[in-house]
């Protein structure tokens, strides 16, 4: 495997439910990416998209298949094993932000801060993400892009690898969207952080390396954009 | 970790939640405090008492005045004798006071107040008889034409359970009391009219317990010997202590459950705080946090509540001793008491606490961390299997209202069992006060006379036709814990009129129901009683069990019992009666009343009411404050549910009406459930706690106050039903919507 793949999935098969309930929600999905990428996985609802990336993120494992991650296969990591790679590795992105409501901004990045051996400097991502002002507000205090922009935050400040983005922009309305897509590839040139973006909104594809399209747990395209558009030029 | 800021916020948030969880804990924990810590401070103070003042070894009494060679030749086994005669005088209002001259060496009075008598007319009395009587130092009190100054009053360490007779079960300080004067003192008395009884009695103390036995063969070969006690079996001196050794395991027993309730109820607690947590779990397992981390965080909670409650309950607890002292100093003779708390409260109080909560909470927070953080983050719950039923042609909300209690299993299970403890607690505190408050009754059932006399020595002559017997009190084995309790022995004549039972036949006895069932024996069985001071062993078959007193009372054939003894037969040393009898002081050792079993009965419970009392009302508290967040905690956990009928149309009147309904069924299980197991547990404990006592407590429960209670827990539940209302209308709509699924 190449040494600039930080991520290769190969054949990830994923059902639910029991007897007659049960369905195969992936079903053979391989692909990779390299370091310092921007990925997109897009598609309509219930195409596999959010099971996908909770393989690759290791909140489940698959039934077949395998996820390498720096060329080891992390698939079948004990449970404390998969919780010390997220703690190190990764960093994830929620579509509802999933913020601790009694903590306040500085606190919600600061809980990622203690996760990491070498953390950045909190205040310093405060401040690049605009919210210094608001450090010591609380979640309900905040608009819904100033929510996600403290998730955000709260994710790169332990400096992860690999960033799991999991419909970013769903809950915020157009120009919040926009803004927190642009600070996503802020964050990809500043830290060369790999980034993975789950969206059903095609027009983010356009700001990312690779777009990878999903039906029916299938890969239905896989697209290698050689222009990437910036985020402050995307329209939807 | 910064995630533990998130404690004391929550805590702000929902200060009215945790102040009643910490105040269940405070309350419960005060009881037991105050109630064990009373205790134990009386204990102390005794233990001090009969230090500093010389507690006796056995006193033994004679029908005569011991020769000095006599007295010698007891020395020589190394004991300390002293001679303290007693002079039973009746004064005009039916009082009794018995007059001793001040000790020396041996059971020195305790002084509360003045001082000691220093000239012929002046008196220390015993303090409870005093305050009956109204009387204070510098008083003065007229018996017989002469009148007494009272230069102090105080106890003595030989009766801290002031007993006319060693054979009375209680004390009656309305109507006897010990009174000190000077040696010349007794001289006049002597010579009162009213003087009913005397007893020569000497009290002893041993170089050592290797000694006893020496000394007590010595003594047994007394002539005119008519009473020997070892301090051990002396109930003047025993009895406080063994009611304080029930009343600590009353309390404890009490306590021990309650701490297991209230972690319960804390885990309860916590397990739903855990349910609403579950996306911000599934959050901090997404960022990497660790399941050892998060069981760190999330167990600081119960565990701050637990450790500050605790604390309090203790304080608290150490403020209610005096209260609870003040009840046992109304009854017994005690000396000054120091609220003392011994190490074991804090390891009960503290410790115990702590670790049982932490266990009751690690197993919660546990299987809540252990769902995985897909579960978690989509916060979906599982829903049980349901089998697919017919209910479709019922109204909606009936069928609803199953579906909420079949989906939501778990959390009804944990509100039946928590409201089932809570009403077993409260079966305890009211068994207790019923059972307890009955013994005054249960002390004079059966017994069909008014006056008992018993005389020093045997006689043997025609007088008393129908009226006599033989009494002897010897020790037996009580079954729970093998305790040696006096039992009497009593043989009656064949036509004594005042026992009204079946005799049995032959040598066999009669035993009174209350002492088969406390100490064991049915019929069939051969018992072995010791009689002192000779240690002798007699063996008795029960023939027969039968209807009396709460007390210990064996019954057989006079001459049976005479020839067992080595009587002549026909000899006698009780007479039984309707109306007052004179008898020569000289030959009396004692009269009971009728009406004095009754008294002290009632003043035994006087001793024990701020425990009584203390567990009932706390019991009722306890009660109404675990039906009040167990409801809290059914209702938010039902939020959703709550929030998705208001969207759908249901109004609050109807919303209310089927929560209502829900919980009813859970308080009716409860009832029909927590009842009989509390009353089992009952029939079990309340033995074991009274053991030591020379009585038989019945395990009682009776309709009345099972209606009682059962009004008190619907006035409970309508009221606390209210509150509830008023939250449910207060669930938002949003809730639903705040779901991704």
């Amino acid at each position: 495997m190449s040494e600039n793949i930080i991520l290769k999935v190969d054949n990830l098969v994923k059902g639910y439910g029991e007897g007659d309930s049960f369905r195969n929600v992936l079903q053979g999905v391989s692909f990779e990416i390299n370091r310092g990428e921007i990925g997109t996985i897009l598609g309509p609802s219930g195409s596999g998209k959010s099971t996908l990336m909770n393989l690759i993120g290791l909140l489940d494992t698959p039934d077949q298949g395998t996820v390498n991650f720096n060329g080891k296969n992390i698939s079948d990591l004990s449970k404390n094993q998969r919780t010390n790679f997220r703690r190190e590795k990764i960093g994830f992105i929620f579509q509802f932000y999933n913020l601790v409501g009694n903590l306040t901004v500085r606190e919600n990045i600061l809980s990622g801060s203690y996760l990491a051996k070498n953390p950045l400097d909190a205040e310093e991502i405060m401040k690049q993400l605009g919210l210094l002002e608001h450090a010591d507000k609380f979640p309900y205090q905040l608009s819904g892009g100033q929510q996600q922009r403290c998730a955000i935050g709260r994710a790169i400040v332990k400096n992860p690898e690999l960033l799991l983005c999991d419909e970013p922009t769903g809950a915020l309305d157009y120009n919040s969207a926009r803004d927190v897509l642009a600070l996503l590839e802020k964050i990809n040139r500043t830290y060369r952080t790999t980034i993975l973006i789950i969206s059903h909104n095609a027009a983010i594809g356009g700001m990312s390396n690779k777009m990878l399209t999903l039906r029916d747990g299938c890969i239905e395209d896989l697209t290698v954009n050689e222009k990437l558009t910036l985020a402050s030029d995307i329209r939807w | 970790m910064i995630i533990n800021k998130r404690i004391f916020r929550d805590f702000k948030k929902n200060v009215w939640k945790y102040m009643a969880l910490m105040l269940l804990v405070i309350i419960g924990l005060a009881i037991v405090v105050g109630l064990t810590g009373s205790v134990d401070s009386i204990e102390v103070s005794l233990k001090e008492l009969h230090r500093e003042n010389n507690l006796e070894d056995g006193n033994f009494s004679v029908a005569y005045p011991l020769e000095k060679e006599k007295i010698e030749s007891l020395k020589k086994t190394g004991a300390f004798i002293e001679e303290s005669f007693c002079y039973d005088v009746k004064l005009k209002d039916e009082k009794t006071i018995r007059f001793v001259k001040n000790r020396e060496k041996i059971d020195k009075f305790y002084l509360l107040n003045g001082r000691f008598p220093e000239k012929e007319d002046e008196l220390f009395l015993e303090i409870h008889f005093a305050e009956e009587a109204h009387l204070q130092v510098g008083d003065y009190i007229k018996i017989e034409g002469d009148n007494y100054y009272i230069s102090g009053l105080g106890i003595a360490p030989d009766y801290t359970t002031c007993l006319q007779s060693i054979s009375d079960s209680a004390p009656a300080p309305g109507s006897f009391g010990i009174g000190v004067v000077t040696e010349d003192s007794l001289k006049k008395i002597e010579r009162y009219a009213g003087l009913i009884s005397t007893e020569y009695n000497y009290l002893f103390t041993l170089t050592g317990e290797n000694k006893r036995e020496e000394f007590r063969k010595k003594v047994e070969n007394l002539e005119y010997l008519t009473s020997y006690l070892d301090i051990g079996d002396n109930p003047r001196v025993q009895q406080e202590l063994k009611e304080i050794v029930s009343q600590r395991n009353i309390s404890l027993v009490f306590g021990v459950f309650f701490i297991c309730v209230m972690a319960y109820v804390l885990a309860v607690f916590t397990s739903g705080y855990m349910k609403n947590e579950r996306e911000t779990i599934g959050t901090f397992y997404a960022m990497g946090y660790r399941k050892k981390e998060l069981i760190r965080h999330y167990i600081r909670m119960p565990m701050i509540v637990l450790l500050l409650s605790s604390l309090l309950g203790l304080a608290g607890g150490y403020f209610f001793i005096d209260l609870v002292v003040a009840e046992h100093e109304a009854y017994y003779d005690l000396p000054v008491v120091n609220s003392v708390l011994q190490p074991y409260q804090y390891i009960f109080t503290i410790i115990l606490t702590l670790i049982l909560g932490f266990l009751f909470n690690i197993v919660v927070i546990r299987k809540q961390l252990s769902v995985s953080p897909i579960e978690l983050l989509k916060n979906r719950v599982k829903y049980h299997k349901m089998k697919h039923s017919a209910y479709r042609k019922r109204p909606f909300m009936r069928s609803f209202a199953r579906r909420i209690i079949q989906s939501n299993k778990e959390g009804y299970l944990a509100l039946t069992v928590g409201m089932i403890l809570s009403v077993v607690l409260l079966v305890y505190g009211f068994c207790m006060y019923e059972s307890l408050n009955k013994m005054p009754e249960d002390a004079v059932k059966g017994v069909h006379y008014e006056h008992q006399y018993i005389l020093k020595l045997p006689e043997n002559n025609d007088k008393y036709k129908k009226q006599k017997a033989m009494t002897i009190s010897m020790n037996g084995k009580e079954r729970i814990n093998g305790e040696s309790i006096p039992v009497q022995i009593n043989g009656l004549e064949k036509d004594n009129d005042y026992f009204v039972f079946n005799r049995p036949e032959n040598e066999k006895v009669a035993i009174s129901a209350s002492t088969a069932e406390k100490m064991g024996w049915t019929t069939g069985d051969t018992i072995k009683l010791i009689k002192q001071p000779e240690n002798k062993v007699y063996k008795f078959e029960v023939g027969v069990i039968v209807e009396y007193t709460g007390g210990m009372n064996i019954f057989l054939d006079m001459d049976v019992l005479n020839k067992k003894l080595g009587y002549k037969q026909g000899s006698y040393n009780t007479v039984y009666s309707d109306t007052e009898m004179q008898f020569n002081a000289e030959e009396l050792s004692s009269h009971n009343r009728k009406s004095d079993l009754m008294e002290a009965s009632k003043g035994y419970i006087e001793a024990m009411k701020g425990t009584i009392d203390s567990l009932m009302m706390g019991s009722v508290v306890l009660f109404v404050l675990i039906l009040f967040l167990m409801l809290k905690i059914v209702i938010e956990r039902e939020a959703y549910h709550i929030s998705l009928i208001k969207i759908m149309g249901y109004t609050d009147k109807e919303v209310s009406k089927l929560y209502f309904w829900n919980s009813f069924v859970i308080f009716l299980i409860s009832m029909i459930v927590g009842f009989p197991v509390g009353k089992m547990i009952m029939n079990f404990v309340l033995p074991v706690t009274m053991a030591a006592m020379p009585v038989n407590v019945r395990v009682l429960l009776s309709p009345g106050y099972i209606g009682l209670m059962l009004a008190i827990m619907l006035a409970a539940y309508l009221i606390i039903g209210l509150f509830i209302r008023a939250k449910l209308k207060k669930v938002p709509y949003t809730v639903v919507l705040k779901s991704r699924d």
